[in-house]
């Protein structure tokens, strides 16, 4: 099955073609970070409107360079939620229009499902079942997966997502948006030890996470380090940079642990935004491997959004027999244990 | 009542108007119009793909057989324009079919002249009015020329309040149209008559079956949006914020 992958839901358009015997076949995306910097955020309004500038031009080239034809697609799946309530409409009404337009059939997909199954566009992937930490600016959630569309929530953040935690400590330390993958940069160069963060509810049990203290703890570091100017100097911000994420890591780490240990299972994905983190995954390698567990993640270019993760989780629930009717579904908020599995939807 | 259309044998045409609170389709196939219309706020997502269906359907055609989609592109509200727009985009991206874009506030001047402008005697200006929200209006003008159509004697533009009531001073429309309670409570320009009203695809797609004729049908890549508020307003918006 041939399936035309479209991704819309924030700041960046994605679009893919998937084939269910053949793999990823080709994928494109567009990302809208220039646009949104000088406003210091995701503006919704003018994130809609480059969507409906980009969304042809991204579809046809797409298409090219996958060498088929708008006639070979068997199926076209579109983000439908979590989301941009603007930004998802505009790919859900073309993606409704064209399938229409082409006879095939349409789906609207779980964001967060793409993601969690984006490692499986991988060389070696996950089988079923696995434990998910789905971690980006919008989530950060441990998932129990025993199939598609199988998912039990274990633990999730209490306040601030960890990808939002990295962004808004990032604006505190005054760096360009989008400040996240900047903070991570600079921890790198910094000194883990120097300062010595907190690591939020990894003294009591459970799975549950919170983040939003690390900013105040970093709030008050600058206050204490920054002499005459209005920030510490470059080698304190190194090392700010580095004890923040250090903390946030570790936090990860404990409570993923945790999760195996609590489920019995033995591999785990990581997913979003900020799986792409390199100390993240270097560190998880680590403390999985006591467990004699594995750990999965996607290509860089594919924890961030994009459309090829749409188009496999589309895929795989259409070839179910899954569809929507003629309705555009766009769903903001849309917890993602309140999906089907293949079984029980057909 | 059916519009008399000028034509015998009229393209195959589909016409979306979803730029307000309602939500239209139609479509000319043959001598025939077919056309569906709702004023169910909020539902255009629902509803939009569900009416092209049905006009499709009832006529007996499917989307490769049309000759071209015609669509409003604006002034309106932001969402919705986009939600008509981006099913214009598939249908005419699926079916390689060019695309003839049309003002709402035309449309909207249109949909008077059929609805409404029975009794009139000497036609002057319509002024077609959205509310536009902050304070602001989206004014256009028309007026009817000889052979019938109506030609924009102003751009289309958003102005303020003040600057809208200026306006209507000025061009002395015979009828403003739309949604403009607002203004005219605001600005006093009671003495002027008012028709509320919504752009209904019926019109649209009269005055893209003309548009067609004259094969002005265009690639939908071309084809840009006209928002008329531009990204400022967002920018002011965080400034202010941030202070």
């Amino acid at each position: 099955m041939l399936v035309l992958g479209v991704e819309t839901s924030c700041d960046e358009t994605g679009v893919a073609v998937y084939d269910s015997e053949r793999g990823l076949l080709a994928h494109n995306l567009y990302s809208q970070v220039k646009l949104h910097a000088e406003y210091g955020g995701v503006v919704p309004e003018l994130a809609s409107r480059d969507h409906v500038r980009k969304i042809l031009p991204m579809l046809e080239q797409v298409l090219d360079s996958a060498n088929v034809t708008t006639a070979d697609l068997d199926g076209i799946a579109y983000t439908a939620g979590p989301g941009l309530m603007g930004a998802l409409m505009v790919g859900g009404a073309a993606a409704t229009a064209l399938g229409y337009t082409l006879n095939i059939p349409v789906l609207g997909v779980h964001h967060m499902e793409g993601h969690l199954l984006a490692p499986m566009l991988e060389d070696n992937p996950p089988a079923f079942p696995f434990v998910a930490l789905l971690v980006s600016g919008g989530h950060t959630q441990l998932v129990s997966v025993t199939a598609i569309g199988d998912y039990e929530l274990l633990g999730e953040s209490i306040d601030d997502a960890a990808g939002e935690a990295f962004d808004k400590t990032a604006k505190l330390l005054d760096l360009d948006y989008p400040g996240g993958p900047r903070l991570a940069a600079m921890a790198d160069r910094g000194d883990i030890d120097r300062f010595s963060f907190p690591r939020p509810m990894t003294d009591r049990p459970g799975l549950e996470f919170s983040f939003s203290g690390l900013k105040t703890f970093t709030r008050n570091l600058i206050e204490k380090n920054r002499g005459d100017d209005v920030l510490p100097n470059e080698q304190t911000m190194l090392d700010i940079c580095a004890g923040f994420q250090e903390a946030v890591v570790d936090t990860l780490v404990i409570k993923c642990r945790r999760a195996m240990q609590q489920t019995g299972m033995k591999r785990l994905v990581i997913a979003g935004g900020v799986s792409a983190n390199r100390r993240l995954r270097e560190k998880l390698e680590v403390a999985l491997a006591k467990e004699r567990a594995e750990v999965f993640y996607a290509r860089h270019e594919f924890c961030t959004d994009n459309g090829a993760m749409i188009a496999y989780a589309g895929c795989q629930r259409l070839l179910a027999g899954e569809k929507n009717e003629l309705v555009i579904a766009a769903t903001p908020r849309w917890p993602l244990d309140k999906l089907t599995g293949l079984q029980e939807a057909v | 009542m059916s519009p008399s259309y000028g034509i015998v044998l009229m393209a195959s045409i589909l016409a979306i108007e979803t730029s307000t609170a309602a939500c239209s389709v139609a479509l000319s196939v043959g001598d025939s119009i077919f056309s569906r219309y709702s004023e169910e706020p909020r539902s255009h997502t629902k509803l939009i793909m569900a009416m092209v269906d049905a006009v499709l359907v009832e006529a007996g055609i499917t989307v490769p057989m049309l000759d071209a989609i015609a669509v409003t592109v604006g002034p309106g509200s932001f969402t919705g324009l986009r939600i008509g727009f981006a099913t214009a985009q598939g249908l005419a991206f699926g079916a390689q079919l060019p695309v003839i874009p049309v003002s709402t506030l035309q449309v909207m001047a249109e949909t008077y002249k059929r609805k409404y402008s029975e009794n009139d005697q000497h036609p002057g200006i319509v002024m077609p009015l959205l509310d536009a929200r902050m304070g602001e209006f989206n004014c256009g003008g028309y007026q009817l020329n000889s052979d019938g159509q109506y030609k924009s004697v102003i751009e289309d533009q958003l102005l303020t309040t003040d600057a809208a009531g200026q306006l209507v001073e000025r061009l002395k429309p015979q009828v403003i149209v739309g949604d403009a309670l607002a203004l005219i409570d605001t600005a006093g320009l009671q003495q002027y008559s008012y028709q509320s009203l919504h752009p209904d695809a019926l019109d649209l797609l009269e005055i893209a079956l003309i548009k067609q004729a004259r094969n002005e049908a265009v690639d939908i890549g071309s084809v840009e949006l006209v928002y008329l508020r531009g990204t400022d307003a967002w920018k002011k918006h965080t400034k202010l914020r941030t202070v």
